[in-house]
């Protein structure tokens, strides 16, 4: 991997050899607050047109490539992904340059409607509805709060040049591009970068956190009188990226419901009592904060079980604490999955190296969050869960209105 | 080793090497794909699924996917999953209706313990009663001791409040007149709850036999010392003479014979359609890329037709969600078109898709080569990860039934032009073959 700065431009670039497709991400990020909705408005209007060329020129060129381009905008950052095969990488670095630099984002008002109607259908599927309230829940108040249904309560209220000025922001700020491609000649590449992505040039930027507060727990109950399964979410904010805590949150993760078909829930609640298919714990980790969360999907009669189940898996964490083998086993799988998840393709590899720049880590976090995990001891592991797991904790549960009285 | 009796090496798209199949005396089938990584996936594909099930054992192939994992003689249950998940492993399997597979994603250096306990898991499964649990009447009293049996009625349950799924399911029912395809692959709560240990061991001595199964291994290994840990750590039982289980008839159904549209009621604020055809098995090569390009003009990407004409060209779309899908089933393909819309606009809706269908006779060019690009980058993709090659190879070995033809498919995809797609589409995807099937709120 090589950190760069070439034509006044920051790239990341990695190398990897005998592979067919490079991978292109760009981040872009504003320490500015925005009005909400604004940034989903952007993702969704950023291949819409520009003064040149309709939404349709633009994924017609695209995808007679086999280019996928995807923007993604969130509250922390923009990102784009580019990934083709390498022949075609210079046609889709101009694509992607004229629709960052002259998007006309006329289509607002058919955007707000189509997001109106999406939103809408997503809440058809319980699991969806319920995860949206717990987000909501959980860090209400805060950016990470305001989920699509929050969004629906003002799209209104956005402009056309809410969403220019929002892009003029991200230009100004923070940005990197990141590439992972099977093409050697660095030259060549970094060339091709700047040449196509000159609205990449740098910006010296700081980066400022805006952590999310730790919340107090509450109760939220859903009514869905058709639904076979409750949905039920249960979840803590936590300490995230860059604080000492990390790689503990990380192996308790893979301890309690993180790790597949071995973890504690899934054998306790799963194997032995039956009550789920999916029963899961996660550690998930953004830049202004972090969250672990239990979820599981079981028959509505298993709710006050199930929530029991929880309570007495997180309580026995401290009173049976993992063996020199159970937690040395946690710490091999958090490893293995990061290798799975993390580092078998381009675009992984690419997606890593950008999150890290924009987020204020360095290139070499990864490494080290790495050999911190495999320093967790059982220890840690009590710690860490009297420390955040045994406060009160935010619960969303959707199910048919017989079965909420619990 | 004298227990090889046939050897052929194949090209593979994006592989450098040449894909080894090798046959064993006892049928068995090994699969060595190389491929520069830190992991290497270990795959056994069983040439069984819902297609070899009956009105009375219908989800038997899945549940009994899940009892694989409940310890062997070796292995007490939950011993698989803990060692390996404790190396660092990705574990699972997955039933549909030709096939199930049984995965493990692992660093390279755990190679030979992998092997190893994934072939004691498929050949020597114990199956006991206590993880299965004990039968109940769905509609009584549940069990005291809630196993694996409930885990899989949960499973049932979560698909109960998945929309596409109930769409499809009800799709399947009409589609197919006698097939086994019509069956949903999970089965119903009412046969899981009752099926014994009895019926479910018979279905694995039946169908899990040698020659019925695919080992494949993708990534970077030793040929020899994979093929002699292959011979050694397969050990298939000899079960003797038994009754066998008779799968019902499986006679392929290519076109739906009598198209109809089915209409169900949920609690939902949206509509939901689908479009189902049938047409040839996918060893019919040619056509079976002809239909992936169809999906791809029709419905795959922002700049297809279904998105362009009923989304983004529309000023207030009624269609909130469009898509084309093409399953490659052995006995004969199943493509589908999905619609999420306003309810209200149910006719425009389905006059809309007729007019699609009708259209799609004339393919442009520029469309043509659109669509043969991406299936050119949908291989490269799918030769990205060991655990994707090791999916891909798997399901042409299963379902298409041989591996050649994935070599063969990118020199094939030169000789199709429009006109053989434009008769391939009018062939087999006109509005007159098509069942509907539809989920409606309740009002």
């Amino acid at each position: 991997m090589k950190f760069i700065e070439f034509n006044n431009t920051d790239i990341v670039y990695e190398n990897v050899e005998n592979t067919p497709r490079t991978a292109v991400y760009l981040y872009l990020s504003s320490e500015k607050p925005i009005k909400e909705g604004v940034h989903t408005m952007l993702g969704n209007l950023l291949l819409q047109g520009t003064s040149k060329k309709t939404a349709e020129e633009i994924a017609t060129e695209l995808e007679n490539h086999g280019i996928e381009v995807t923007v993604d905008s969130r509250s922390d950052f923009l990102k784009v992904s580019i990934i083709c095969l390498d022949e075609d990488l210079e046609f889709a670095l101009k694509t992607v340059n004229e629709f960052m630099v002259d998007s006309t984002f006329q289509t607002l008002d058919k955007e707000i409607y189509k997001f109106k109607n999406e939103t809408t259908a997503s809440l058809d599927t319980p699991s969806a509805k319920a995860s949206d309230a717990y987000y909501k829940e959980l860090f209400k108040g805060h950016k990470y709060g305001i989920t699509n249904t929050k969004i629906l309560e003002t799209i209104d209220n956005v402009t056309i040049e809410d969403v220019k000025n929002y892009l003029q922001e991200l230009l100004q700020g923070r940005k990197i591009i990141s590439v992972v491609s099977g093409i050697k000649d660095e030259e060549k590449i970094f060339n091709m970068l700047t040449d196509n992505l000159s609205f990449m040039k740098k910006n010296n930027v700081e980066i400022k956190y805006n952590p999310a507060p730790k919340n107090k727990g509450s109760l939220v109950k859903i009514e869905k009188n058709d639904a076979k399964q409750a949905q039920i979410f249960q979840g803590w904010i936590v300490d995230g990226i860059n604080t000492p805590d990390s790689a503990k949150l990380n192996v308790l993760n893979s301890l309690l419901g993180g790790a597949g078909l071995s973890s504690r829930l899934f054998v306790e609640l799963r194997d032995k009592k039956g009550l789920a298919y999916t029963v899961r714990s996660s550690y998930k980790t953004l830049k202004d904060g972090a969250h672990f969360t239990l979820y599981i999907g079981t028959e509505p009669k298993n709710i006050k079980k199930s929530l029991e189940g929880f309570k007495s898996e997180i309580q026995r964490v401290i009173d049976e604490p993992p063996t020199e083998e159970e937690l040395k086993g946690a710490i091999e799988n958090f490893l293995g999955r990061y290798k799975y998840f993390y580092t078998q393709t381009n675009a992984q590899i690419a997606s890593v190296n950008g999150w890290n720049y924009i987020t204020g880590l360095d290139f070499e976090y990864n490494k080290k969050l790495l050999e911190e995990v495999k320093k967790v001891t059982k220890e840690d592991i009590i710690e860490t869960v009297k420390k955040y797991l045994l406060s009160d904790p935010t619960i969303v549960v959707l199910a048919p209105k017989e079965y909420l009285d619990f | 080793m004298e227990n090889i009796i046939n050897i052929e090496e194949v090209e593979y798209p994006y592989l450098s090497d040449k894909v080894k199949i090798l046959t064993f005396k006892n049928g068995h089938k090994l699969v060595l794909a190389h491929k520069k990584s830190t992991m290497i996936n270990i795959s056994t594909w069983v040439k069984t699924g819902s297609i070899n099930e009956n009105d009375h054992n219908n989800g038997v192939s899945h549940f009994l996917e899940h009892l694989m994992f409940k310890g062997t003689e070796k292995y007490k249950a939950g011993e698989f999953d803990k060692t390996l998940e404790r190396k660092g492993g990705i574990i699972n399997a997955a039933t549909w209706k030709d096939y199930t597979f049984y995965y493990v994603t692992i660093p390279t250096e755990h190679f030979s313990l992998a092997l190893h306990m994934h072939a004691d898991m498929m050949t020597n499964p114990l199956i006991p009663e206590v993880e299965i649990g004990p039968t109940f009447d769905i509609n009584g009293e549940e069990p005291k001791e809630k196993r694996e049996r409930c885990v899989v009625i949960e499973e049932i349950r979560m698909g109960q409040d998945a929309n596409w799924r109930k769409v499809y399911n009800a799709l399947n029912s009409i589609m197919y007149e006698k097939h086994p395809y019509r069956r949903d692959v999970i089965g119903t709560k009412e046969i899981i709850s009752t099926i014994s240990r009895d019926e479910i061991f018979r279905y694995y001595k039946s169908f899990y036999t040698p020659n019925n199964m695919t080992t494949v291994i993708v990534g970077d290994f030793d040929d020899d010392f994979a093929i002699k840990s292959v011979l050694d750590e397969f050990k298939f039982q000899n079960f003797g003479e038994f009754d066998k289980l008779t799968p019902d008839e499986q006679v392929p159904e290519t076109k739906i014979k009598n198209p109809r549209t089915i209409e169900n009621k949920a609690h939902i604020n949206t509509a939901f359609m689908m479009y189902g055809f049938l047409a040839n098995p996918p060893k019919n090569l040619k056509e079976t890329i002809a239909l992936d390009l169809l999906t791809t003009i029709l419905g795959e990407g922002k700049s297809s037709r279904l998105n362009t004409n009923l989304i983004e060209n529309v000023k207030e779309p009624y269609v909130y969600g469009v898509g084309a899908a093409h399953y490659q089933l052995r006995d004969g393909d199943c493509f589908l078109i999905d619609i999420n819309f306003d309810a209200s606009k149910k006719e425009e809706v389905i006059k809309d898709i007729n007019n699609e269908l009708d259209k799609l006779q004339n393919i442009k060019e520029e469309e043509l080569e659109k669509a043969k690009k991406f299936a050119k980058v949908n291989f490269a993709q799918e030769s990205e990860t060991v655990s994707a090659t090791g999916e891909l190879i798997g399901e042409f070995m299963t379902v298409f039934g041989s591996l050649e033809l994935a070599g063969q498919y990118l020199d094939m995809l030169n000789e199709i032009d429009t006109n053989y797609l434009s008769k391939i589409a009018k062939t087999i995807l006109s509005k007159e073959n098509a069942s509907i099937s539809i989920l409606m709120p309740e009002k």
